[in-house]
């Protein structure tokens, strides 16, 4: 089972989130994964990731809650592992690989 | 709603946006010497010298401010790119410059020829910055509430600044018409309510939640803005049908920005994250003057107070706008320094506290808010007026300072690298 990383930036002020996840991301292995639970969409967040090959879906889970599950792109059986988590806790199904909809809440 | 994201290499270049946020606090500094050499020509707003100092202030201060934040935020928040910003923004600003400065010595030394050339350089300096910008958010087509803010509020901005440049040709060329005073009011009032205030709205939306962990403003706020700006529509329209609509527009401009006032307060109040700094601090004073501009407004419709301009211009000018971009500079200067370092791989860019030192940011404010205060006693003492200007022009010289900084920043650490 992958390596849950839990990153709680929803009471940090910008651009702390956007450092943090930065952070975790570059030392991020096959096998883990990080859920970023920020309080509104991290908006600078998703164009890093894109340019660091890391795979992300990300949702609203309630008005002040926003999640964000990242992994490495290659690591399929992670991401498949999270798509699977998110149906099962969240009760969303995806299509495809992760995408960004560039919208800061 | 897919505004399939933006890439790192379409944010605007760093010197594209930053040009902007480190010359406005020189018109500002230059703008309180003016006062601290003759300041008693502010209580005659309608004095070609006053209209002179006033719009280093505006304009150079306030707009050359907006202009840049608006550069910024719209790739951002839209996902929207302004193609070509970079000679755009270049344009805007060289003309807007060199405009401004034959805009205020036009005026101050009664030369027709400068207000000449600064009716061209300022037409093309408005044009170049904002219509690509409408542009682009119309063609991003996003729901994003502070987007369509920034919308309306470019839109009323391009009014105001039309209407400012038909004034402005009226100086220059000698043909004051009837209306002159009409447009000179709507101009006012559209920069000030329609321009500068709706975007500070839009924009408080989404920069108190995210730079103070405020809670979101409730729902009702963002109808409100759309219904302010509607009256906005009104009063322009039955203006021009010379419809007297000076008491009802007080009113609805005091109730309107009062309740924005407030809620923004309680929002500050109710943060999660309670630890505040300077960029906070100017938000709670910018707010409060605000909430006291709008009951000295309301009031002197009913009462006569003496200098009331000046009162206004105190506390919508120095006190309401002055501090809100202030409070944007303070964020915004240092986080692009982080953000432009960061996006070309550079993890460990110095952090936004290490290229503004609260310190230098908390002297400023002081020396901001001693300078208001000496504006406050100059309405019942006179002298104190020339002081009052001498302190804010140096409360702008260490803001111009804290930004080059950080800017330099940029610079220095690229250097090393």
């Amino acid at each position: 089972m992958p390596n849950e990383i839990l990153l709680d930036v929803s009471m940090m002020e910008a651009p702390r989130p956007l450092q943090e996840a930065l952070s975790a991301v570059s030392k991020l292995k096959d096998g883990e994964y990080i859920l970023m639970v920020h309080r509104m969409r991290p908006c600078h967040l998703f164009s890093f990731l894109e340019r660091m090959m890391v795979w992300s879906e990300d949702f609203e889970v309630s008005s002040d809650k926003y999640v964000v599950f990242m992994a490495n792109s290659d690591d399929l059986s992670t991401i498949e592992y999270i798509k699977g988590k998110i149906a099962d806790e969240y009760g969303r199904t995806l299509s495809g690989s992760g995408s960004a909809v560039l919208e800061c809440s | 709603m897919n505004m399939a994201g933006l890439s790192l290499d379409q944010a605007p270049p760093f010197w594209s946006v930053a040009r902007f946020f480190i010359t406005a606090p020189i018109f500002g500094a230059l703008f309180g010497l003016m006062i601290a050499i003759d300041g008693s020509l502010l209580f005659d707003r309608f004095s070609p010298q006053s209209i002179a100092i006033v719009h280093l202030f505006t304009i150079g201060f306030v707009a050359m401010s907006i202009f840049g934040a608006l550069g910024q935020m719209l790739p951002v928040l839209a996902g929207a790119r302004v193609p070509n910003f970079y000679i755009f923004s270049l344009i805007s600003f060289v003309f807007l410059v060199i405009g401004l400065l034959a805009f205020s010595s036009g005026f101050y030394f009664a030369a027709s020829p400068l207000k000449q050339i600064a009716v061209i350089f300022l037409s093309i300096a408005v044009l170049s910055h904002l219509a690509p910008i409408v542009f682009a958010i119309v063609k991003a087509d996003t729901a994003h509430f502070t987007v369509r803010g920034m919308l309306i509020s470019v839109l009323f901005g391009l009014l105001a600044l039309l209407l400012g440049l038909h004034l402005l040709s009226s100086y220059a060329f000698g043909t004051l018409a009837p209306s002159h005073q009409l447009f000179a009011n709507l101009h006012i009032v559209l920069a000030v309510f329609g321009f500068a205030s709706i975007l500070i709205i839009a924009v408080a939306h989404q920069v108190l939640p995210m730079f103070f962990v405020a809670p979101q403003f409730p729902n009702f706020c963002k109808k409100f803005l759309f219904v302010f700006s509607l009256f906005l529509v009104a009063y322009i329209g039955l203006s021009f049908a010379n419809v007297e609509v000076g008491v009802i527009i007080s009113i609805v401009i005091s109730v309107f920005m009062s309740a924005f006032a407030v809620v923004a307060l309680k929002k500050i109040k109710e943060r999660r994250r309670k630890i505040a700094d300077t960029s906070l601090r100017y938000w709670q004073f910018g707010l409060s003057s605000l909430f006291i501009g709008c009951v000295v407004l309301l009031v002197s419709k009913f009462t006569n107070i003496q200098n009331i301009d000046f009162i206004l211009a105190l506390f919508f000018g120095f006190g309401f706008l002055a501090s809100i971009m202030k409070a944007m500079l303070n964020k915004i200067v240092p986080f692009l320094v982080w953000f432009h370092l960061t996006s070309q791989g550079n993890f460990d860019a110095p952090n936004i506290n290490d290229l503004l030192p609260q310190k230098m940011a908390k002297i400023e404010f002081w020396i901001n808010l001693l300078a208001f205060g000496f504006f406050v006693i100059s309405n019942f003492w006179p002298f104190a007026l020339q002081i009052a200007g001498f302190i804010y022009a140096m409360s702008f010289v260490v803001l111009a300072y804290n930004m080059r900084s950080a800017a330099s920043g940029y610079k220095i650490y690229r250097a090393k690298k």
